[in-house]
């Protein structure tokens, strides 16, 4: 990410707005594809972190926008490799002597200053005393970027850097992808962030992302998580987002939404499936023909703040019912309780519960069925991953508990 | 059922709504929108706890994750000095929360130990530096003959007692604030930083211990250490300990003349410099005048010269080549001495030990090879060490008996620091020098009075022996 020193911003009234390039603006992408170029070939000759230094000063301070250039030179070198110059040569040993030498030079009572270092130096065979600073280090790899993928990341960093001054951000997302806002919110929960969910009059969903500790006050904490949350939201297709950010003097707004046209590298995260997880729908597909496993599971509304995401929707094959399996893992005992507490109000709610043993041995199970009877029948307990007959069965008990719409509806 | 449940560094309270909530607890808690519940911060744990109690409440308590340690005790008795037993009992009397402000040298790290022993709960102990985690390890295990925990530094290990760096504290503590039952910070003018207070907040131990020479903050940031780790339970001042506890010491600063090329370059990056701030009223009287220097030059034509001259006159005067041959001067005269010699910058470090064949110690320095040389120090075998700003503060180093300060900042808090790193009483140590070598006719000599504005030099001003 980049400092608030190399972000290009203005004020407009009560807003701050990002200096966005456009990625296909050729002085801009002739800037970068200078910096590529400086890159690779210092990558080719191996040159040193100082080499490399040398190389690219003269290019940004010669180029158009010299505080571009140079976010653009933190955005390349933020991703670059270095290791030792010399990685064979043990540096700590070399110095040892040097010291030791230097030390019982001044112990023999030498106060000429040259004598000293020609004692003291003839050991070290002209070799850099401190040659394993990170100066000195080569460079040995770069991201594999394009001049364009470059900008893309620019205009991406510096929203960050904006988000890197602020303490709270509001993203509204509209309903009709449930997909993408399951999506999100798999980030917020991979970033250890909060939000509160509330309902738009467009039938969007406006979510207030901050952490647990922010309710007390103005805190720096989770900036970092919200500048590195900010790609999620890009990859939606429709978004608005709102932050205050805290400026040199005073604040200002932050506003932005798809029509910016910024391009998230986040990528992989809802490509990934556990290799359980497509183990279960392999096997649950062979040896069950009365419900399938549906592909698009949209949250379910808990009534409260809080929006449930299941991670298994089923289907009846006979009548098209559709029954929610959310699974609780090790770590989730908070979420867990908090789930069965809303089960335990709302029996009738299209939500089942796979619990792993790990999570609630057989004292902890019987303890939370007294605490939380309504909830006992929406649940079944797995080891480490849920068997399909243990779930077929829990589907068609669920029949008779959970409270299904009218039909047609 | 209501429940109280540790939650990233914070209190969750569910099961009861906020008009539900007895006044005793209310100050604590707010309602959170984004889970339904009722939050609290971590490091109000107690005194939510007691709200919660004396307002009646049935509640099940699943915060803490610790227990008391029976078993932690002192290998063998301690004595605590008369100053330390006045600490520990004005902290004891302060129900064990408040901040004991001792000069280095005085024994803080014994003052941890005896609060540790007395409270035998898990403790957690914050640095700023590594070299700190590292020496605070070896001394509790020496005392208590534990396994010590540890965060920062490439390690990751929790234990009944563990030491961490603020950093580490500020990303662990979310996961394990609720662990432990003492919290001491170390250097803690360090904590209500805007950064480090969220790791404290985050902690639930209801005991804590603050320590530091140089407690003095201004009013917002007293406020919040106040807040985090308690009130200012005693202030012992550093000349009540010289020649008793503390080695008894003098100060001496030495003028050098830039040489005439050095002193034509630095007129002239001088004028340009001076020149932009006359040009803009900046004064540097205000904290935000070096923002708003920061932010002109970059956005003005011809700023980025007058950043570069600014940077090349400070350089000059940090760092000119009489500077480099009085310290040689010196070092050869304290040949049978340890000495510490203090930079402003990691540049100027490096160049001293390239240039004399000194050993270096930074933040860069690996932290197998930074032992070795404190360890080489305490020995004897290394007699000099270089440092920028990583031995400032705490690292207990007491055979050394020569300060070298080649340039330093305005800081008060620096320039006391690095005297109380030679104060440490040792064997053979009768008076501790402190040097500070001052470029003659440069703006540091504006520097060095501003950072001499401290009762430890007022007392012995400029050169003034009491040895």
């Amino acid at each position: 990410m980049l400092n608030f020193d190399l972000i290009s911003w203005h004020r407009a009234g009560v807003r701050v707005v990002p200096d966005f390039v456009e990625p296909g603006s050729s002085r801009h992408l002739e800037c970068a594809a200078a910096l590529l170029a400086v890159y690779r070939s210092a990558l080719d000759s191996g040159s040193s972190r100082s080499a490399l230094d040398e190389l690219t000063l003269p290019l940004i301070r010669g180029a158009f926008d010299p505080r571009f250039a140079a976010a653009l030179n933190r955005l390349l070198a933020g991703r670059a490799k270095f290791q030792a110059a010399e990685p064979g040569v043990d540096y700590a040993a070399v110095r040892d002597e040097i010291f030791r030498r230097s030390f019982a030079s001044l112990a023999g009572g030498e106060t000429d200053c040259s004598r000293h270092r020609a004692r003291v130096f003839a050991a070290a065979g002209g070799r850099d005393l401190y040659g394993d600073l990170p100066e000195s280090e080569r460079l040995t790899g770069i991201a594999e970027f394009s001049a364009a993928e470059l900008l893309n990341r620019y205009n991406l960093a510096l929203v960050q850097g904006l988000l890197l001054r602020s303490q709270t951000l509001k993203v509204t997302v509209p309903e009709s992808e449930p997909a993408e806002l399951r999506r999100l919110f798999k980030y917020l929960k991979f970033f250890r962030l909060l939000a509160e969910p509330r309902r738009c009059r467009d039938g969007g969903v406006e979510l207030e992302i901050s952490g647990p500790l922010a309710l007390f006050g103005p805190t720096s904490k989770y900036a970092l998580s919200l500048a590195a949350f900010f790609p999620a939201v890009v990859r939606m297709k429709r978004w608005r987002l709102e932050a205050l950010v805290r400026l040199r003097r005073g604040q200002a707004r932050l506003k932005l939404d798809e029509s910016s046209r910024l391009v998230s590298h986040y990528r992989s995260f809802s490509g990934y499936v556990p290799e359980e997880i497509r183990m279960f729908h392999r096997h649950f597909a062979a040896t069950v023909t009365a419900w399938r496993i549906v592909g698009d599971t949209p949250f379910i509304d808990s009534g409260g703040a809080e929006l449930i995401f299941p991670d298994l929707s089923f289907a009846s094959t006979a009548s098209g019912v559709l029954r929610h399996l959310e699974l609780f893992h090790r770590w989730h005992r908070v979420q867990l309780e908090r789930r069965m507490e809303l089960l335990n109000r709302r029996p009738g709610l299209n939500l089942l519960l796979g619990i792993d043993r790990s999570l609630a041995d057989d004292a902890g199970w019987q303890e939370l069925l007294r605490r939380f009877p309504g909830a006992a029948e929406h649940c079944f307990r797995f080891r480490d991953f849920p068997g399909v007959t243990t779930t077929l069965r829990l589907l068609e008990r669920s029949l008779d508990f959970v409270a299904d719409p009218p039909a047609g509806k | 059922m209501i429940r109280l449940e540790f939650d990233r560094g914070t209190l969750e309270l569910s099961g009861l709504t906020a008009a539900e909530l007895p006044s005793a607890a209310a100050p604590w808690f707010r309602p959170d929108p984004r889970t339904g519940t009722l939050r609290a911060r971590g490091c109000d744990y107690a005194a939510a706890v007691a709200g919660l109690q004396l307002g009646r409440v049935e509640f099940e308590d699943a915060v803490r994750a610790f227990a008391p340690l029976p078993e932690l005790r002192l290998r063998t008795p301690v004595e605590p000095r008369p100053h330390q037993q006045t600490a520990l009992t004005a902290w004891k009397a302060a129900g064990c929360r408040g901040v004991a402000a001792l000069p280095t040298g005085a024994g803080k790290t014994i003052l941890a130990i005896l609060a540790i022993a007395y409270l035998q709960r898990p403790a957690l102990i914050l640095v700023p530096t590594i070299d700190l985690l590292t020496q605070w390890c070896s001394v509790l295990e020496k005392y208590f003959g534990v396994r010590i925990g540890m965060l920062g530094g490439g390690s990751r290990e929790v234990t009944g007692l563990t030491v961490s760096t603020y950093d580490s504290a500020r990303l662990n503590l979310e996961f394990i604030g609720n662990r432990f039952g003492l919290l001491i910070a170390d250097e803690c003018h360090h904590l209500p930083g805007p950064e480090n207070r969220t790791a404290a907040a985050m902690c639930i131990a209801p005991w804590r211990l603050g320590l530091s020479a140089t407690p003095e903050l201004p009013p917002d940031r007293a406020e919040v250490l106040a807040d985090l780790i308690g009130d200012t339970v005693c202030d012992i001042p550093i000349d009540e300990l010289e020649g008793k506890v503390l080695s008894p010491y003098i100060t001496r600063r030495i003028y050098v003349r830039l040489d005439p090329e050095e002193a034509a370059e630095y007129a002239r990056h001088r004028t340009i410099y001076t020149g932009f701030l006359r040009r803009h009223g900046i004064t540097f009287r205000s904290a935000a005048d070096w923002g708003r220097f920061v932010g002109l030059t970059a956005r003005q034509p011809g700023g980025h010269e007058v950043f570069q001259s600014f940077l090349a006159q400070r350089r000059i005067a940090r760092g000119g080549e009489a500077k480099f041959r009085k310290l040689w001067e010196l070092i050869t005269a304290h040949r049978d001495d340890r000495i510490i010699v203090f930079t402003a910058d990691n540049a100027t470090a490096y160049a001293i030990g390239r240039r004399f064949g000194l050993p270096v110690l930074t933040h860069l320095t690996r932290v197998a090879e930074r032992k070795a040389f404190l360890d080489r120090f305490r020995e004897g075998i290394y007699r000099i060490l270089v440092t920028g700003q990583v031995l400032n503060e705490g690292v207990d180093v007491p055979a050394a008996a020569v300060g070298i300060v080649l340039s330093g900042s305005g800081s008060v808090r620096e320039h006391v620091q690095r005297l109380g790193r030679i104060l440490r009483p040792a064997g053979g140590k009768t008076c501790a020098l402190l040097y500070e070598i001052v470029s003659a006719g440069t703006g540091e000599q504006g520097v060095s009075d501003r950072r001499r504005d401290h009762r430890a030099y007022r007392r012995h001003p400029g050169g003034g022996s009491r040895c």
